[in-house]
C-alpha cells in the first residue's frame, strides 16, 4: 500500500466519522464543528487527488465561510433555549429519499468512471500542463461559461433577496 | 413687582409667607397648589431651570415635620427663588418630574432619604440604597451608623428593570466594567448592538456624606467634600467654604480669593485632563491618556507645594486659606502656564482632526438645547449643547468678575462639541491662571483668623504664644463657628457642572442639614436620552463625554 | 525519502522556533514601542533592557489559576484556544525566507494561506460562545462578521498580485519582484491588504472583538492562565505571519531595496522588512482610536470592496492588453 493510499483511508474514515457525528450531535455548535472537520478532511482527500485548488477553495469557502455563517446564526440562539428545542421528525421521509438519490448519483458517476473511460476535465494530465488552477479557470470560462453565469445570477438574486428581507426588518 | 407679590396676586391663599436671608428669597407654598405654581412659574415667569430639589427633616414631633425645597432659576434674568412645601409625616406631594424632568431622580433621592412619596411619579424607587433597605437615613431619628446588625443588599436586589420589548437582550454593564469610570451600573436593552433603552443604576459608592455632615462642625465637614469629585477637590472645597462664608456673612481677603481661583482653575484643568485621557481611552486611543497624565502629575506637584497633599488638599479655610503660597510655587506655576498651550495642541494633534475620532464623536450622543435645560444638565455638557451659561459669569464668586475669559459654546450638542468645549475651557483656565499670577495681590490670607478659623500656630505655642490666641484655639476645637439661623445655597462652576451646597443652619456649630447638588449625578440622568438608538460602543462614548465621577454621583 | 522527511522535520522545527522567538519578542517590541510612543520607558527590570520580560510574562501566565467556567460548554471551551494558535503556525509552511530557504514551495501557497488563516476565526467565535457569557458572545459575533467581510478584501487584494505574477506560489511572487517591488505596481492592493490584515488580526483600530473599554475583554473575557495566553500567542503569531506574507507579496521578500547592499544575505532583508511591517502595526495601534462596529463593516463593504474590485478590473486590462 502506498503512502497515498494510507492517507486516503485515514482521511476517508475521518471524514465519514465526522459526517456521522454532524448528524447525530444534539448540540448545534458541536454539530457545526464536526461539519467543519468533515469539510477539512474532504479537502485533504482533494489534495491526494492532486486537486490542490479545489482543496484550498473547499477550506476557504466551506470550512472558512459557510460553517462560520452557520455558527453565527447558531450563536444568536440562546444556549439554554437551543438545548430545549427538539427537532421535528417530519423531514425523515424526504431525507431518506434525498439520501438514496445521492447514493445513486455517486454510484452512477463511479461506474461511469470505471467502465466508461470517462476521466472528466480535471485529470492529472491536465494538471501537468499548466497547474490545475489555470485549467479550472480555462474550463470555467470556456466550456462551462453558461452554467457559470447562471449560477452567478442565481447567487446575485439570493443576495438581492437577502438585502430586501433585511431592509424590511429594519424599517419595521 | 417681585416674585412673591406676583405669586400672591395670582394664587392668593396658596402662598404662605416669604423670607429673605443673605439675598435669597424663600417662599412657602401650599402643597395642593404646588404643581400649578410650578407650571405658572415655568411658563409665565420663565423659571425654566430646576436647580435643586431636596428634603429637610425639621425634627421629630414638629407638626409639619418635613419640608420639600425647590430651587428654581430663570436663566435669562438670572433670578432665583426657593419654594418650600411643608408636609406632615406620611403626606404625599405632587411630583414635578413632569414639569422639569430633572426632578425625577431628585424626587427618588428624597423618597430614598426621607420616605416622602411623590404623587404621580413614574418610577418612585430608592435611588441610592438597595431596595430591601429599611429606614430613611436622613431623618433626624435615624442613627448615623444605621442598623449595624443587618446586612442589606443580599441576593442582588435592584435588578427590577422591565424590558420595553420582548425580542431584546439585556446586557448588564457594570458596576465592574472598565469604562463606567468607577462603580456605575447601566442596564442596557439591546437589539443586536443597537440600544433600545438604558437604565443607569447608582449608589454603589454611597457614603452618606449629607448625613455625616450633620454630625460634624462646619470645619470638620471640609475633608468630606474632598471625597465628592475626587478629581478636582479644590472645587468642592470652594463651593462648601463659600456656602459657609455666605451663611456667616463674611468675605475673605483679596489674596485668599486669588489663591482660591488659582487652585480651582488648576483643578478644572486637572479634571479635564483626566476626562480627556479616559474619554480617549474609552474610544480606543490609549496614548492620549499617558500624555494627559504627564501634565496632571505636574499639577499635583503644584498642589503638593501649596497644600502638602496631592489629592485631598482641604486647603481652604473659612475666611481664607490655610497658609500662604510657598516661594517656589509662582515660578513653577508660570512654567506650567507657559508650556501648557503646546501640550493642548499636542492632544489636539492626536485627536481633533483624526478621521476615526471624528466619526466616533460627531453626531454621537446628541443633546439638544431644550433637553439639556429640561434635564437640569450643567457644565460643559450644557455649553456643548449651545447654552452660553457659566456660573462664573452669571453669579460671579471669589473674584471671578476681575478676570477676562470667554465661555466656549458648542453648536451641535454632540460628543465632539463637548470635546471642543472642554479643550477650550482648559485654554481659558490657563488664561485665568495667567492673569491671576500677574495680578496676585499682597496682603492677609485669612479673614479674622481665630474667630472663624484656627489662629496662627506660632501664636498658640512657642515664644509668640499669647492667651487670646489660645482661647481662640480652644473655642475653635470645641465648637468651631456658629452661624446665625438661616439657609443659603451657594454654587460654583465645578469642572463637571454646577456644584451647589444648600446649608440649613439652626444656630449651632453643626450644619442642621447640608444638601449637595452634585453635577455628575444630574448630568448622568440624561444618559438614556443620549444613547437611545446608538450602538453599544456609543454608550461608552456617552458616559465618557458626560464626565462623571462616582464619588460625586453617589455622594 | 528518509532524508527528505528528516530535512523537512528539521526545517519545520527551525521555522517554528524562529516564529516563537518572534512572537515572544513581538510582545516585548509591542511594550517597548508603546512605551516610546507614550512618553515612558516600557519593560526595564527583567534582565538587561527588560529583555527577559517575555519569559517572565510566560511564567506568570503559566502559574496563574486555570479557571474553567462552570456553565461553559467544555469541549468547545478547550478547543478554542488551540484553534487560535494552530492556523498561524500552519501558514509558516509556505513562507519563503530566502530564494531557497522555505519549508515547501507549494504551487497554491497563496490560496493555502487564505484557507488556513480563514480557520482562525473559529477560535474567536467558539471562544466567545463557549464561555456562556454575554460580553464574549458579543465579541464572538462581532468577530465573525468582521472576519468574513475582511477575508474577502484580503483575498481580492491578493488576487491583484497573483494576476500580475500568474502564479499562486509565493516563491514565484517574490522572484517576480526582482526589479521592482509589487508595492509600486499595486499600491492600492497593498493598502487594502494592510487594512484587511489588521482587521483580521483584531488589532487596533479594528480590535472590536476584544475592545476592552466596551466588551471588557471580548471573546477571551472568560479565559485565564495558559488558555488566555494561547489567544495572545495566536494573535502575535498571526501578526508575524501576516507581516511575513505582506513582505513576500509587496515588499520584494528577500531582495535588497533597489539592489543596494547586496552583501547582506536575503533572509536578513526579509526579517528586517517583516519587522518594519510589524512595527507599522504597533504604531497604528498606539496612535488611533477604535472605530465603531457599523463603521468598520461599512468601510469593508462600501469602500474597500469596490476599490479592490476596480483594482482587479484595471489589473485585468493591463495584464490582457499590456503585454
Amino acid at each position: 500500500m502506498s503512502y497515498t493510499e494510507i492517507f486516503f483511508y485515514i482521511f476517508a474514515v475521518l471524514s465519514i466519522l465526522f459526517a456521522l457525528l454532524t448528524v447525530t450531535r444534539r448540540n448545534a455548535v458541536h454539530a457545526a464543528i464536526c461539519l467543519l472537520l468533515t469539510f477539512f478532511f474532504i479537502a485533504c482527500n482533494y489534495v491526494l487527488l492532486e486537486a490542490e485548488f479545489l482543496a484550498a477553495v473547499q477550506v476557504l469557502v466551506y470550512a472558512g465561510g459557510v460553517v462560520g455563517l452557520m455558527l453565527y446564526v447558531i450563536m444568536l440562539v440562546r444556549k439554554d433555549e437551543a438545548d430545549e428545542v427538539r427537532q421535528s421528525l417530519g423531514q425523515r421521509v424526504i431525507a431518506v429519499f434525498i439520501a438514496i438519490l445521492f447514493v445513486l448519483e455517486i454510484a452512477f458517476i463511479s461506474l461511469l468512471a470505471y467502465y466508461g473511460n470517462y476521466s472528466g476535465f480535471l485529470s492529472s494530465k491536465m494538471a501537468q500542463i499548466g497547474g490545475n488552477t489555470e485549467s479550472i479557470g480555462a474550463v470555467l470560462y470556456t466550456y462551462f461559461l453558461l452554467p457559470f453565469e447562471v449560477v452567478s445570477v442565481l447567487l446575485l438574486a439570493a443576495l438581492v433577496g437577502a438585502v430586501v428581507l433585511a431592509k424590511n426588518r429594519i424599517e419595521r | 413687582m417681585g416674585i412673591f407679590e406676583s405669586l400672591k396676586a395670582r394664587f392668593g391663599e396658596a402662598i404662605g409667607d416669604a423670607r429673605e436671608f443673605r439675598g435669597e428669597e424663600t417662599i412657602y407654598v401650599s402643597k395642593e397648589y404646588l404643581k400649578n405654581i410650578c407650571l405658572w412659574l415655568r411658563d409665565v415667569k420663565g423659571f425654566n431651570f430646576l436647580v435643586d430639589l431636596c428634603g429637610v427633616d425639621r425634627g421629630v414631633g414638629k407638626t409639619d415635620r418635613f419640608e420639600v425645597v425647590y430651587l428654581l432659576r430663570n436663566m435669562d434674568t438670572r433670578e432665583q427663588v426657593r419654594l418650600k412645601v411643608r408636609i406632615r409625616d406620611g403626606e404625599r406631594v405632587d411630583t414635578v418630574s413632569d414639569v422639569w424632568p430633572t426632578a425625577n431622580w431628585h424626587e427618588r433621592e428624597v423618597y430614598d432619604m426621607f420616605g416622602i412619596e411623590f404623587e404621580g411619579h413614574s418610577n418612585l424607587e430608592r435611588l441610592y440604597l438597595p431596595d430591601d433597605y429599611e429606614g430613611f437615613p436622613l431623618r433626624k431619628d435615624y442613627p448615623v451608623r444605621g442598623d449595624t446588625n443587618r446586612i442589606f443588599y443580599e441576593g442582588g436586589a435592584k435588578t427590577k428593570y422591565k424590558p420595553k420589548r420582548n425580542d431584546t437582550t439585556i446586557l448588564n454593564m457594570g458596576p465592574q466594567h472598565p469604562s463606567t469610570h468607577g462603580v456605575l451600573r447601566v442596564i442596557l436593552e439591546l437589539e443586536g448592538e443597537t440600544i433600545v433603552d438604558a437604565c443607569p443604576i447608582v449608589g454603589y459608592l454611597h457614603r452618606g456624606t449629607e448625613k455625616l455632615a450633620e454630625q460634624k462642625t462646619y470645619f470638620q465637614v471640609l475633608p468630606l467634600t474632598d471625597r465628592l469629585d475626587y478629581l478636582a477637590p479644590p472645587s468642592n472645597n470652594l463651593a462648601y467654604i463659600l456656602a459657609v462664608e455666605k451663611l456667616l456673612g463674611i468675605e475673605p481677603p483679596a489674596r485668599a480669593k486669588y489663591i482660591r481661583v488659582i487652585m480651582t482653575e488648576l483643578a478644572r484643568i486637572a479634571s479635564h485632563l483626566i476626562w480627556l485621557g479616559t474619554h480617549a481611552m474609552d474610544i480606543g486611543a490609549a496614548t492620549v491618556f499617558l500624555y494627559t497624565f504627564r501634565e496632571r502629575e505636574y499639577i499635583y506637584e503644584l498642589w503638593e507645594m501649596v497644600a502638602g497633599a496631592r489629592f485631598h488638599q482641604s486647603y481652604f479655610r473659612i475666611g481664607g486659606v490655610k497658609e500662604d503660597l510657598p516661594e517656589e510655587f509662582i515660578p513653577a506655576l508660570k512654567k506650567f502656564v507657559d508650556t501648557f498651550p503646546r501640550k493642548i495642541d499636542e492632544y489636539e494633534g492626536l485627536l481633533t482632526n483624526n478621521k476615526i475620532w471624528r466619526v466616533r464623536t460627531e453626531g454621537v450622543a446628541v443633546l439638544s438645547k431644550e433637553d439639556a435645560i429640561r434635564y437640569g444638565v450643567t457644565g460643559p455638557i450644557l455649553r456643548g449643547s449651545g447654552v452660553k451659561w457659566d456660573l462664573r459669569k452669571a453669579y460671579p464668586y471669589s473674584g471671578y468678575e476681575e478676570f477676562r475669559f470667554e465661555i466656549p459654546v458648542g453648536e451641535v450638542g454632540d460628543t465632539f462639541s463637548r470635546y471642543l468645549v472642554r479643550l477650550e475651557e482648559m485654554r481659558q483656565s490657563r488664561e485665568i491662571l495667567k492673569q491671576a499670577v500677574e495680578k496676585l495681590p499682597d496682603g492677609p490670607i485669612k479673614f479674622e483668623p481665630g474667630k472663624y478659623s484656627f489662629p496662627d500656630p506660632e501664636e498658640v505655642k512657642g515664644s509668640r504664644a499669647n492667651i487670646e490666641a489660645l482661647i481662640h484655639q480652644f473655642k475653635q476645637v470645641i465648637e468651631g463657628v456658629k452661624p446665625p439661623v438661616g439657609e443659603v445655597y451657594q454654587a460654583v462652576e465645578a469642572p463637571k457642572g454646577e456644584l451647589g451646597f444648600y446649608i440649613v443652619s439652626d444656630g449651632s456649630e453643626k450644619p442642621y442639614r447640608m444638601r449637595i447638588r452634585s453635577p455628575s449625578l444630574i448630568n448622568l440622568q440624561a444618559l438614556p436620552l443620549l444613547v437611545r438608538g446608538h450602538k453599544v460602543a456609543d454608550v461608552v462614548t456617552a458616559i465618557g463625554s458626560i464626565d462623571i465621577v462616582l464619588g460625586e454621583v453617589d455622594k | 525519502m528518509l532524508e527528505t522527511v528528516i530535512l523537512t522535520i528539521a526545517k519545520i522545527i527551525i521555522f517554528f522556533a524562529v516564529l516563537m522567538f518572534f512572537v515572544a519578542y513581538g510582545t516585548y517590541a509591542e511594550r517597548k514601542v508603546a512605551g516610546g510612543i507614550q512618553d515612558r520607558i516600557g519593560p526595564l527590570h527583567c534582565g538587561p533592557f527588560g529583555l527577559l520580560q517575555p519569559l517572565a510574562d510566560g511564567l506568570k501566565l503559566f502559574f496563574k489559576e486555570d479557571i474553567t467556567v462552570a456553565k461553559s460548554d467544555k469541549p468547545t471551551y478547550y478547543i478554542a484556544p488551540i484553534l487560535a494558535v494552530v492556523p498561524a503556525i500552519l501558514v509558516i509552511a509556505v513562507i519563503p525566507v530566502d530564494e531557497n530557504i522555505m519549508i515547501t514551495d507549494l504551487n497554491i501557497a497563496l490560496l493555502y494561506f487564505l484557507a488556513v488563516s480563514s480557520l482562525s476565526v473559529y477560535a474567536i467565535m467558539l471562544g466567545g460562545w463557549a464561555g456562556n457569557s454575554k460580553y464574549p458572545l458579543l465579541g464572538g459575533l462581532r468577530s465573525a462578521s468582521q472576519f468574513i467581510s475582511y477575508e474577502l478584501v484580503l483575498g481580492l487584494s491578493i488576487v491583484c498580485v497573483a494576476m500580475l505574477v500568474g502564479s499562486f506560489s509565493l516563491r514565484d511572487v517574490v522572484l517576480y519582484q526582482k526589479d521592482m517591488w509589487m508595492v509600486f505596481k499595486q499600491p492600492i492592493a497593498f493598502i487594502c491588504y494592510m487594512i484587511a490584515a489588521i482587521a483580521e488580526l483584531n488589532r487596533a483600530p479594528f480590535d472590536l472583538p476584544e475592545a476592552e473599554s466596551e466588551l471588557v475583554g471580548g471573546y477571551h473575557t472568560e479565559y485565564s492562565s495558559m488558555k488566555f495566553a494561547m489567544f495572545f500567542l495566536g494573535e502575535y503569531a498571526n501578526m508575524v505571519v501576516s507581516s511575513a506574507i505582506a513582505t513576500c507579496l509587496f515588499l520584494g521578500g528577500w531582495y535588497a531595496p533597489f539592489s543596494i547592499l547586496p552583501f547582506i544575505p536575503g533572509f536578513i532583508w526579509f526579517l528586517i522588512k517583516t519587522f518594519l511591517i510589524f512595527f507599522f502595526m504597533l504604531w497604528i495601534r498606539w496612535t488611533y482610536p477604535r472605530v465603531r462596529f457599523d463603521q468598520l463593516m461599512g468601510m469593508s463593504w462600501k469602500v474597500l470592496m469596490p476599490v479592490v474590485l476596480l483594482n482587479i478590473l484595471v489589473t485585468g486590462f493591463i495584464v490582457t492588453f499590456g503585454r
